[in-house]
């Protein structure tokens, strides 16, 4: 179906899921009225807690909810709504206890009603998620525990918010009303455990075996899978994937990573995966016939999803990988569209897949740029970072037609942004991968 | 470059939940207060409330302006009333609602809900009583105003001695 029209339908019906509960509660029988910063502050509750209860959906990496956003996109928006939630959760009890000062006791965690305490431990386990979430990499916190504690913070928060509601009881003292906004939550909720208990089930009928393993240029490993009594999955170039290795599809240590091989080869599929954390440090002593599942594909990042009459690649490190595959999937195709790859990295000996690139540049219109921080002696290309000079010396001037595909470090993304910005590039035709997930 | 829009759509999705959030609260405490008080005023015209057949008697048409002053804002109309008068110690239940207030679960309609209601202790003991009688008599058909055994000052003085809480009041109703 039309990506716009699922997009714009899944909007919709998020607009109506987080305004719900300020409806349901205002049908008869009508609660009497309160001051107006007293049903102000109730409001912010009612929001907040159904928006914390749609970041499981959000999360739980539906295909057809995440696609015609991308999923990198959603996972930011995730992380940036539910502080706002977090926030307005916050200034409820904030708001009345500015209204009426004499409420002050009620954010004594050992005194106040039981609603009062039950819900200042739902403050306090958000609090503590988005602490967590932010800290995560200062305090070391490894990245499995961190994914099961937010997940039990996050279903603590909720259950406990809807006990504190029952409690005061003024806003739902019909049962029904108690019932729907459960209900509400528990749906959202129950997504999440489509996610991590659903999902995998189906995976355990499309296992993978390692086949290859091969080392490429800059710490970077080519990790081919065949698929295992089944067909493999169809991708589209740029795409990523959660990969998981071991016997059982329900571990929870899982990571993402992009396809590198050609989306026209059905069966095999290959990741790049780069020496970077204490997963990736290992991935070379894998042995081959180890079982793989793969939770794919995702993302939105590939120019099958972005037709244009050419496109502009800029790479940073290893994030050439999706790259690698886009310039994969378009020789097999014989597509003969221009493109320009803007490939930056340290030293000329890191660079990952530069002799198959230059091999690829016989089959495409494809004119490779290499940018080296560290150039060896005889280095006559270009020098230190992608900049401005740098493209005005390589793109055509008339080249607003083209699609800007970016993917690399944060810092290097957002400089060519700006520098693409300058030169006139509106903002719809650049897309970048972000991936920086916690 | 979508991130961009990320940023923007979580700066309008956060205004949007407060602005739904205050206009949550303005319908609750101004907005939905004036749609009730014009609905009242819709069914007094329509239903022909037996106050004008009252007119001309002062203390009808002053209860009728306390209960646009102080009631009207939360009911519409409050045709149950006599039922509750007519329970055991509904009469004095009534003054010390409306003297005390109430916090404490009801039966309406058949359904058992918490249910709050405010103290009006402030008001003139001859207000309230005019205002009581209000209740009594505003929504019924058969117009009996005549026989209704009107609330007397010296009644709500003397229950004020009693000084309740609401959850005392509560416990005072008669659900049956």
């Amino acid at each position: 179906m039309n990506r716009t029209i699922v997009g714009a339908f899944w909007l919709v019906a998020y607009l109506i899921v987080i305004v719900l509960p300020l409806v349901v509660v205002m049908l008869p029988p009508t609660p009497s009225a309160k001051p107006f910063w007293v049903e102000f502050s109730l409001a912010l509750g009612f929001v907040g807690l159904v928006q914390i209860a749609v970041q499981f959906v959000l999360v739980a990496r539906y295909t057809a909810v995440t696609v015609p956003y991308g999923i990198d996109l959603i996972l930011k928006y995730h992380r940036q709504i539910a502080t706002v939630a977090i926030g307005l959760l916050v200034a409820h009890p904030v708001i009345l206890v500015v209204h009426d000062p004499a409420l002050l006791t009620l954010l004594n965690p050992f005194a106040g009603t039981l609603a009062s305490r039950i819900g200042n431990a739902a403050l306090y386990a958000l609090i503590l998620l988005a602490l967590l979430s932010v800290f995560r990499k200062r305090i070391n916190l490894d990245y499995e525990l961190w994914r099961v504690s937010h997940a039990i913070l996050g279903i603590v928060a909720i259950v406990l918010s809807h006990w504190h509601v029952v409690l005061v009881g003024h806003y739902t003292g019909t049962a029904w009303k108690e019932n729907v906004l459960i209900a509400i939550s528990a749906i959202l909720v129950a997504s999440f455990a489509y996610l991590r208990l659903i999902r995998p089930a189906l995976m355990r009928r499309t296992p993978y075996r390692v086949a290859e393993l091969t080392p490429e240029r800059g710490q970077t490993w080519t990790l081919a899978l065949d698929p295992v009594g089944h067909e493999g999955m169809r991708f589209a170039p740029g795409q990523f994937a959660w990969l998981k290795l071991g016997d059982s599809p329900y571990t929870i240590e899982e990571h993402p990573f992009s396809f590198s091989s050609s989306a026209q080869t059905p069966g095999r599929v290959a990741f790049s995966i780069k020496e970077l954390g204490d997963f990736t440090n290992r991935i070379g002593q894998v042995p081959i016939g180890t079982t793989a599942y793969v939770d794919g594909p995702h993302g939105s990042f590939s120019p099958d999803h972005e037709p244009a009459a050419g496109y502009v690649f800029f790479a940073g490190g290893v994030g050439i990988a999706p790259f690698v595959s886009m310039l994969r999937t378009m020789a097999d195709r014989g597509d003969k569209r221009p493109i320009t790859l803007f490939y930056g990295d340290v030293t000329w000996d890191e660079v990952a897949y530069r002799d198959e690139i230059e091999r690829l540049e016989a089959r495409l219109a494809l004119n490779v740029v290499f940018v080296l921080e560290e150039p060896p002696e005889d280095w006559t290309g270009e020098t230190g970072f992608i900049d401005a000079d740098a493209l005005a010396r390589h793109l055509p001037a008339g080249d607003v037609d083209r699609l800007y595909l970016l993917c690399g470090p944060i810092p290097m993304i957002d400089a060519v942004e700006n520098a693409l910005r300058s030169r006139g590039v509106p903002m719809h035709r650049i897309r970048s991968e972000r991936f920086d997930l916690v | 470059m979508r991130h961009v829009y990320v940023n923007r759509a979580v700066i309008v999705l956060a205004t949007l939940l407060v602005v739904a959030a205050l206009l949550f609260a303005w319908a609750r405490s101004e907005g939905l207060a004036l749609a009730l008080l014009v609905d009242q005023r819709l069914l007094e015209r329509e239903t022909e409330t037996p106050i004008e057949g009252t007119a001309g008697d002062d203390g009808a048409a002053r209860g009728e302006d306390v209960w646009s002053a102080h009631c009207s804002a939360c009911h519409a109309r409050l045709p149950h009333v006599p039922e509750l008068a007519a329970r055991a110690g509904g009469r004095s239940y009534l003054i010390d609602l409306v003297l005390f207030g109430f916090e404490g679960e009801a039966t309406i309609d058949g359904e058992r809900r918490s249910f709050e209601h405010p103290a009006f202790g402030d008001l003139a003991d001859a207000d309230l009583a005019v205002v009581l009688d209000h209740t009594l008599i505003a929504w019924d058909e058969d117009d009996t105003s005549d026989d209704v055994d009107r609330y007397r000052p010296e009644e709500i003085d003397e229950a004020r001695d009693r000084d309740l809480a609401p959850s005392e009041v509560a416990e005072r109703r008669q659900d049956g």
